[in-house]
């Protein structure tokens, strides 16, 4: 009896002293709106600070890393990035963070936005089934990366524990038309990129700073094809693009673009004006702003060249609208270059036709070399493709269907949505400038290769007729 | 009475039989370098985690364990939330009992007369695989914890003797559930777990993986980290427990 007593005075104690840090100063109140990458959360309207309430849920689940490989991720929220958070400088921040009952393991926070001990993370170490409350105010405006930071933390980040938290200025960032939400990881799996399976993190290759994965927005993927991002040409467009790490810095880069302005850092000024590539360090965040001038997909990549296309680090952003000549001009023109001098001509077709043919042998040759010069790049060795990006050549059903199909691809390009063995792809194979017997030698030989089994060779006169036959 | 529930579950053949365990010395995960190693005697362990249906014959004795009539303060409101009443658990009665508090687990210890094991028995009991003692060096068996610790936990507990007995014939110690310990809250990693080098104890100095035993020994810090985000009256739904005895002849 006597010990129920103690409870119901520690309690009512306990009351009184959380309505007090409830009412000070702040009168009004607001739920944070919360979004899942790549979207992000409306602009800050209003010129007071308030108390804003935000709460985020650990969970451990098993998701898609890439096509026919799962991994075991520690989230934020259920995705990786977890939800973004977006408050104002002054804000008064009352933070939940639940743990779900069937987490193995404790979960806190770190908000790099908070300013006392460990970010939070010392006041929210918080078992499965439990619910951590504590508070901050944003003192200092700029984009933060939050993290888990429960040991060993390069585990719990690893696993995916990471988002963004903006914290506006009081008079706001400027207008712009669009904004998205990307965060760069890695991620280390015991089995190397594309070995099939639900992978296990590796601790060995994490000590080793040795990722299979490096990824924006959590799998390979996740920001191409049906889910690449969407914009209009004319549009201003700002990223607020995060670097998880745990391990690896970001030289982020978007192809085809240039950034027109750079807040440095995550920082809350402009530091830098007509920049290609942008360094994020692990555990930091950057925000670029462009305009969009001119329609097609912009490919978003670290420029860390290989972790783009050879794990992941790839995503797209497509801007729809009519072309603009004076901006970007397209092929105008092949013409026959003479280093030793005289003047530039016209390549001349009838001259190509008059030499000899080659022989079905030197024409394979010859398309293995055209193969390792030009198509490599994106359709990989093996044939093998990007899984969402890339399609493969590799047992292709599509290559192999339709003779006449394949070589339109090469010589006129191709765009829009196609199916290649079972799965989607919506991206861009540009016109390709080869001759028409560079053509028919490599197709010749992809069709050839990697497990395709054509019988017949491709002529010249098939690449001509397609080319200007029809 | 206790000595009489003792031996009916003796005789059941269930898990309260126990496993010697030979004394040795432990150091723990982090400790200062020049700091003497935790010397352990010989104890004796239950060699499976005390299941479902051994925690349903304790609390038919005893009562004020039962779920609805045990203070809060004794156990957080998931105390046994799987079960469907108070003498019902509605489960496999071999699956190991979670979803109690340390006060409850050591409650049920002390009725065989036994108790939890300290930090250093669990340890020095868990560090052994199948044929080695030591095994916190070996890459594979350190892997087969880790892969353990990053699966979420399944609905269903499978039955305790499902996993891997160890050199000392002891089941389950990894890759089934988390054990209660019963100094869980001497150990300081903080919630800040980076920062445990500002401890005015000074038991975690410098760099704070640099002065750890073994910084790359993840499932050790795993469990540390655990252990400390518990509070007594915490239940989770994977946190069970078994008991140990010190041998008594060691004790002169």
């Amino acid at each position: 009896m006597q010990t129920r007593k103690a409870m119901a005075l520690v309690l009512g104690l306990g009351m009184i002293w959380q309505n007090t840090w409830a009412v000070r100063d702040y009168e009004r109140e607001e739920v944070a709106q919360l979004t899942h990458a790549p979207n992000v959360p409306p602009p800050i309207t209003r010129d007071y600070a308030a108390r804003v309430q935000v709460e985020l849920e650990t969970v451990e689940k098993v998701g898609r890393m890439a096509d026919g490989v799962e991994y075991t991720y520690w989230t934020f929220g259920g995705t990786v990035p977890g939800p973004m958070i977006r408050v104002r400088e002054g804000d008064m921040v009352d933070f939940k963070l639940h743990n779900h009952p069937t987490s193995k393991m404790p979960h806190n926070i770190d908000l790099h936005a908070v300013t006392g001990p460990g970010g939070g993370a010392a006041a929210s170490l918080t078992a499965p089934g439990h619910t951590s409350r504590f508070g901050f105010k944003v003192l200092n405006p700029g984009l933060y990366i939050y993290h888990c930071a429960t040991a060993p933390v390069g585990m719990h980040i690893a696993n995916g524990m990471y988002g963004l938290i903006l914290v506006e200025p009081k008079e706001g960032l400027p207008k712009v038309d669009r904004e998205f939400y990307v965060v760069q990881s890695e991620f280390y799996t015991k089995g190397r990129n594309g070995e099939p399976g639900l992978q296990p993190f590796s601790m060995e290759k994490a000590v080793d700073e040795r990722p299979d994965y490096v990824v924006f927005n959590g799998s390979v993927g996740a920001l191409t094809g049906d889910r690449a991002l969407m914009a209009n040409k004319g549009e201003k467009i700002r990223l607020f693009m995060g670097n998880g790490g745990p391990n690896l810095v970001s030289s982020f880069h978007v192809i085809g673009e240039i950034f027109d302005e750079v807040y440095g850092e995550g920082g809350s000024t402009i530091n830098q004006r007509n920049v290609q590539t942008t360094l994020i360090p692990a555990g930091g965040a950057a925000m670029v702003t462009f305009r969009a001038e001119f329609p097609g997909t912009l490919v978003l990549v670290d420029h860390s060249i290989t972790r783009a296309f050879n794990k992941g680090a790839l995503g797209m952003l497509k801007i729809e609208g009519k072309e603009d000549r004076e901006i970007y001009s397209g092929k105008v023109s092949d013409t026959v270059y003479h280093p030793e001098g005289g003047t530039l001509q016209d390549m001349p077709q009838v001259a190509v036709a008059a030499r000899p043919e080659l022989s079905p042998a030197e024409l394979m040759e010859r398309g293995k070399e055209v193969y390792s010069s030009v198509c490599l790049a994106c359709h990989q060795a093996g044939g093998k493709g990007i899984p969402g990006v890339f399609p493969p050549l590799a047992k292709s059903d599509w290559l192999m269907k339709d003779k006449e199909r394949s070589i339109s691809a090469v010589v006129k390009g191709l765009s829009g949505e196609i199916t290649v063995n079972g799965t989607k792809y919506n991206s861009i194979m540009p016109v390709l400038d080869l001759s028409d017997e560079d053509v028919a030698a490599v197709l010749s030989y992809v069709r050839k290769s990697f497990g395709n089994e054509a019988r017949d060779m491709v002529s010249v006169d098939e690449v001509r007729n397609v080319k200007y036959g029809h | 009475m206790k000595a009489l529930l003792l031996l009916i579950l003796t005789f059941s053949g269930v898990s309260s039989e126990l496993c010697r365990v030979p004394g040795g010395e432990f150091k723990p995960l982090i400790a200062d370098r020049d700091e003497p190693p935790v010397r352990v005697l010989a104890f004796e362990m239950q060699c499976l985690p005390v299941t479902v249906g051994e925690f349903l014959e304790f609390v038919k004795e005893e009562k004020k364990w039962q779920k609805g009539d045990v203070p809060r303060i004794f156990a957080d409101d998931r105390y046994l939330q799987s079960w469907q009443d108070s003498l019902n658990p509605n489960q496999d009665l071999k699956a190991p009992v979670t979803g109690v508090s340390w006060y409850a687990a050591r409650a049920y210890c002390q009725s065989l007369e036994l108790e939890l094991p300290t930090i250093a028995q669990w340890e020095i009991a868990g560090m052994a695989s199948e044929d080695r003692r030591d095994a916190t060096t070996d890459p594979e068996f350190l892997e087969r914890i880790l892969n353990w610790y990053s699966r979420p936990t399944p609905k269903t507990h499978p039955q305790v003797q499902s996993t891997f007995a160890n050199l000392y014939e002891i089941w389950d110690l990894h890759g089934l559930i988390w054990e209660w310990v019963l100094d869980f809250q001497s150990f300081l990693v903080t919630g800040e777990s980076r920062q445990d080098a500002g401890l005015e104890r000074g038991l975690f100095c410098g760099a704070a993986a640099d002065r750890s035993v073994d910084a790359s020994n993840y499932a050790a810090f795993m469990r540390y980290g655990l252990r400390s985000s518990l509070k007594a009256a915490y239940t989770l739904p994977n946190l069970g427990f078994r008991c140990v005895r010190e041998i008594p002849s060691q004790m002169e």
